[in-house]
């Protein structure tokens, strides 16, 4: 594994003109398919046919490739993030849901299976499940905290959030959310974790020093997506009856502003440098961006049908 | 771990796929009809949440237990319960959803509806918007309770509700 990491570095060095822009990698549950949005110039870079209704997605940067899961179909599909082409599949069975990627001293992958009610950890050089860890009733969201070692687990039918080891099969705490949690996010600094509850219209702010629950705060009409910035500032959710993106602060838990998006918001995602959110609209096809500095939506550009990309669906 | 994470994954296998309340794979219909009729009317006439069996001709009868509440008969089949989320008025907009579902009357595990009008030069623009979920959300659904078996119930419910109510305000010009 060494070798072949070094390896690829010194690919990355010897290369020029390497992709920098960010980038919005979508899944398209509907049409089937993936595409990659230019974050910068707004085009779309590429768009692939994939296996059947594809749904959440984790992008790898140290192994140049995202992961996108089908939970139809019980199988991940492994696309080279520069080629836009599938490199392989890993088979899995089951409800394969959210999913997150550890890029550090460990490489390895976390999904969600709905159905079988665990987390499976895949190896992305062999693509094969080397672990399966018991979590509550059908997991959907998951976040990885990869400083701080541990994974976070939305139980949507136990109403729970599980907190993993990210390197031994520990279960550290299972925490009461809201109803029917969704997704979840951490905060920057790793001191909160945040799940969206779709059934009660919350937000659970849970403290990851003792895994108790700070605050039960009030979302819009069934939120979905969750994301926070990266200067700790501020604290996103996506509402898919309400169609709007919910902004709170950070510190002091209060909602800042309400901004309306496209119909059916499923995901919401940040970029590195904190100035904007984009938006996946599952309804109506598209992707909103939002200005953060002036808290309005300043594009909504049309994508493939269905577009859900539950996870950190953007990087370089 | 390894021993207990085998044991998990063969009761797995021992065990039937318990139905859940939702899968993991919502479908969606976007339906419109343009009803020429003053938006008003058509709002006075969808917006009685308990009233859908005076113009709905799948519906038979409807009962409202409680406020914000309506068991549909739909006719030869059955119950099934709808509980509203929305009425905004100013917006003319509704929004509802299964509360109790019944997979042999309609073939989806839970959907939510919303409802809505615009004004347009030949009179109102309706469009009945659904999220939902095949009866058997597990990954081997049979043909009846398949998505496409539940888009095709979906579509029927909202059309033949929107050219019923369509033809009734219309015919009453």
């Amino acid at each position: 594994m060494r070798p072949k990491r070094s390896y690829l570095l010194l690919l990355s060095l010897l290369v020029p003109g390497a992709v920098t822009a960010e980038r919005a990698f979508l899944t398209h549950q509907a049409a089937d398919s993936v595409s990659v949005v230019d974050l910068e110039t707004m085009e779309r870079l590429a768009e692939l046919k994939v296996a059947a209704a594809p749904v959440g997605v984790a992008i790898d940067n140290l192994g140049k490739r995202f992961y996108v899961t089908h939970p139809e179909k019980g199988l991940i599909s492994v696309i080279d993030s520069e080629s836009y082409k599938k490199v392989g599949e890993v088979r899995t069975g089951g409800q394969l849901f959210g999913i997150a990627v550890d890029s550090g001293d460990k490489h390895q992958v976390f999904v969600a299976d709905w159905e079988r009610n665990a987390v499976l950890v895949v190896n992305p050089e062999s693509m094969l499940v080397v672990d399966l860890l018991a979590v509550g009733e059908n997991p959907a969201g998951l976040t990885l905290d990869s400083e701080r070692r541990r994974i976070y687990v939305a139980n949507r039918e136990s109403n729970s959030l599980s907190v993993l080891d990210a390197d031994t099969p520990d279960l550290y705490a299972e925490v009461e959310t809201g109803k029917a949690p969704y997704a979840v996010s951490i905060s920057a600094d790793g001191k909160l974790v945040f799940v969206t509850g779709i059934q009660d219209d919350s937000l659970t702010v849970i403290d990851t020093q003792d895994y108790s629950v700070t605050a039960r705060l009030e979302a819009g009409d069934k939120p979905y997506g969750v994301a926070t910035t990266p200067d700790n500032r501020y604290v996103l959710v996506v509402n898919q009856g309400s169609n709007d993106l919910w902004v709170y602060d950070q510190q002091t838990l209060e909602k800042l502003v309400e901004i309306p998006v496209g119909e059916m918001p499923e995901s919401v995602a940040v970029s590195a440098d904190g100035a904007y959110a984009y938006v996946t609209n599952w309804f109506s096809n598209d992707l909103s961006v939002i200005e953060l500095a002036t808290r309005r939506e300043i594009k909504r550009l049309p994508v493939a049908e269905s577009p859900r990309s539950l996870g950190r669906f953007v990087a370089d | 771990m390894k021993q207990w994470a085998s044991l998990l994954l063969a009761g797995q296998f021992l065990l039937p796929n318990m139905a859940v309340a939702h899968g993991p794979t919502p479908q969606k219909i976007d339906e419109k009809v343009v009803i020429a009729a003053p938006i008003d009317e058509v709002w006075q006439q969808v917006s009685d949440f308990g009233a859908i069996a005076d113009w709905h001709p799948m519906v038979e009868k409807v009962e409202v237990p409680e406020a914000g509440t309506r068991v549909l008969t739909l006719k030869g089949k059955g119950n099934i319960t709808e509980s509203l989320d929305d009425m905004n008025a100013d917006e003319h907009s509704m929004s509802y959803r299964l509360y109790e579902e019944d997979i042999t009357v309609l073939p989806v595990s839970f959907y939510s509806v919303s409802i809505e009008l615009e004004p347009v030069d030949a009179g109102t623009e309706m469009s009945w918007k659904g999220r939902f979920y095949r009866a058997d959300t597990g990954n081997f659904p049979p043909e009846h309770y398949n998505d496409a078996a539940a888009v095709s119930a979906m579509t029927e419910f909202a059309n033949s509700g929107m050219a019923a109510l369509k033809q009734q305000l219309e015919g009453r010009k």
